[in-house]
């Protein structure tokens, strides 16, 4: 057979792994930030004893390997775990569940990290205007706005490249839990580099666009910086 | 009828081996400006958080007409420091615009838009900030910067108004623009208003009590005549003399 270098191709699979990944990536990381969001900020205001070790260990699993979230997922999923009996296994919602675990210490920590750099005046000013508990978390939500922004946009971009977690626990079935990574994984070991190589490049954009989001909610974090911007993207 | 005052008693406080305030007595009462005037360090910064409640002392209590705020719970402490407003040594600055930066106290009290609208752009035509209410508070000057904490603080019409060395580093148009608030506000309102300085002008200008806050402790107090024409201690006389530059 002749070699041709692989096309770009649209048909309702790749639509549908595409819409499938982003609804997994989404809900997972929506679900993160509801839990992770007011852990960050607590972590970020008070003092207490062993607050280091919490930050080692938030820090710690920011860089959990996902093939070994994959496999403890699954034990715990099996028919025979303890979880079993909730049939989740193969299911888009382990899939969710995967990525929910890994997402939930980088919106910790990033968000954290977010909350650390407001000044301690400013937290000390909120309290002298009379600030409730819950008022002074949503003027930190406020301050630290951008960076909160980027901790969640940055928990998407590394659920929806992850794989090796979702391709345990999903199990990559067509139609039903395969993702563009997983898909590619596959395609690709299956010699089918059209399909694999449109997941890839959606893939590549979806990052790309992450990216810049990125790029820019860190030039809104200081006015200064944000003429800089202008003048590098209109300038010369 | 009670006069409405704020009173502390016997206060001490430590942060660590530090002792900072070492059994203060001061009291300021309504309609006029108090002055703690002391050198750096002093523990006027520390003084003025005790008393918006931002501190705890070691010991001593804090009393307002005659309730002691110290030994209340949390929300008791909101009630009262609700009714103060603290303006601090350095600005502080939300990550918003001006009008955002003066509003947030009312937001907080829960008022509603248009109140907020009215009552903040009202503050800022007072201040001469008017013409900066869109814009983002880090690109302020200095002295733009702590004329909209001022405005923070004044919106609120607290009935407790602590400046903490409101006009240092400010030229002499932000020192008079602030100091002419300041009066007039006083004298509108009848506030207490306790304002802390190492200026001696400014204190003379200004107050109409003066307290000598020295290592901690009260030196000598007295209304503002007697105590830069006829002081009792040493150490103000060596102060007021210019001896010792604060
Ligand atoms: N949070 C803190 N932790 C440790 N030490 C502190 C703290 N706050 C104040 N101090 C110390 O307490 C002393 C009094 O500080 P304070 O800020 O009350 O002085 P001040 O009279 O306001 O001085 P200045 O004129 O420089 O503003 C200083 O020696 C300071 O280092
Ligand atoms: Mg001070």
């Amino acid at each position: 057979m002749e070699e041709t270098f692989p096309t770009i191709i649209f048909n309702d699979e790749v639509i549908q792994i595409t819409l499938l990944s982003f609804k997994i990536s989404c809900t997972a990381v929506a679900l993160a930030t509801a839990i992770s969001l007011p852990l960050g900020i607590a972590l970020g205001l008070k003092d207490f004893r062993g607050k280091q070790f919490v930050l080692s260990l938030v820090n710690t699993l920011m860089g959990l390997p996902p093939v070994v979230v994959g496999l403890i997922l699954y034990l715990l999923l099996s028919t025979s775990g303890p979880f079993g009996p909730l049939n989740l296994l193969y299911t888009p919602s382990a899939m969710i569940l995967a990525q929910l675990i890994m997402a939930v210490p980088i919106v910790i920590g990033l968000s954290y990290s977010a909350v650390s750099t407001i000044p301690e005046k400013v937290i000390e000013q909120t309290h002298s205007l009379g600030a409730t508990k819950y008022q002074l978390f949503l003027v930190v939500l406020k301050e630290a706005r951008v960076g909160i922004l980027a901790s969640v946009v940055a928990a998407f971009g590394s659920a929806i490249s992850e794989v090796g977690a979702i391709m345990i626990v999903g199990g990559n079935i067509r139609y039903f839990t395969r993702t563009l990574t997983t898909a590619i994984l596959l395609y690709t070991s299956m010699g089918e580099f059209d399909i694999a190589l449109t997941l890839g490049i959606i893939l590549l954009i979806t990052a790309f666009f992450i990216n810049i989001f990125l790029t820019f909610l860190q030039s809104k974090q200081n006015p200064t910086f944000r003429r800089k911007f202008r003048r590098l993207k209109f300038g010369d | 009828m009670v006069i409405k005052m704020i009173r502390v008693e016997n206060l001490w406080k430590s942060y660590g081996e530090k002792k900072v305030l070492q059994g203060i007595f001061f009291e300021a009462e309504k309609g006029k400006i108090s002055c703690i005037i002391g050198p750096n360090g002093s523990g006027k910064t520390t003084l003025l958080k005790i008393l918006n409640l931002l501190e705890t002392p070691d010991k001593g209590e804090v009393y307002y007409n005659n309730i002691c705020l110290t030994e209340l719970n949390d929300n008791g402490k909101r009630f009262y420091i609700k009714k103060m407003a603290m303006v601090f040594q350095q600005p502080v600055l939300y990550n918003s615009n001006v009008f955002d930066n003066v509003a947030i106290g009312l937001r907080i009290r829960g008022l509603r838009k248009n109140e907020v609208t009215d009552q903040v752009n009202d503050i800022l035509k007072t201040l001469g900030l008017y013409e900066y209410r869109d814009k983002h508070a880090y690109t302020l000057s200095g002295g733009e910067a702590q004329r909209v904490c001022l405005a923070r603080a004044l919106v609120l019409k607290p009935e407790i108004l602590l400046l903490d060395e409101p006009t240092s580093n400010l030229d002499p148009s932000n020192t008079q623009i602030i100091e002419n608030v300041i009066k007039e506000y006083c004298r509108e309102e009848g506030p207490i208003v306790i304002l802390t300085t190492h200026n001696m002008f400014e204190a003379k200008k200004l107050a109409e009590k003066v307290s000598l806050l020295y290592n901690g402790k009260i030196i000598e107090e007295g209304d503002v005549k007697n105590f830069f024409e006829r002081p009792k201690s040493d150490i103000t006389l060596k102060f007021v003399n210019g001896e010792i530059i604060f």
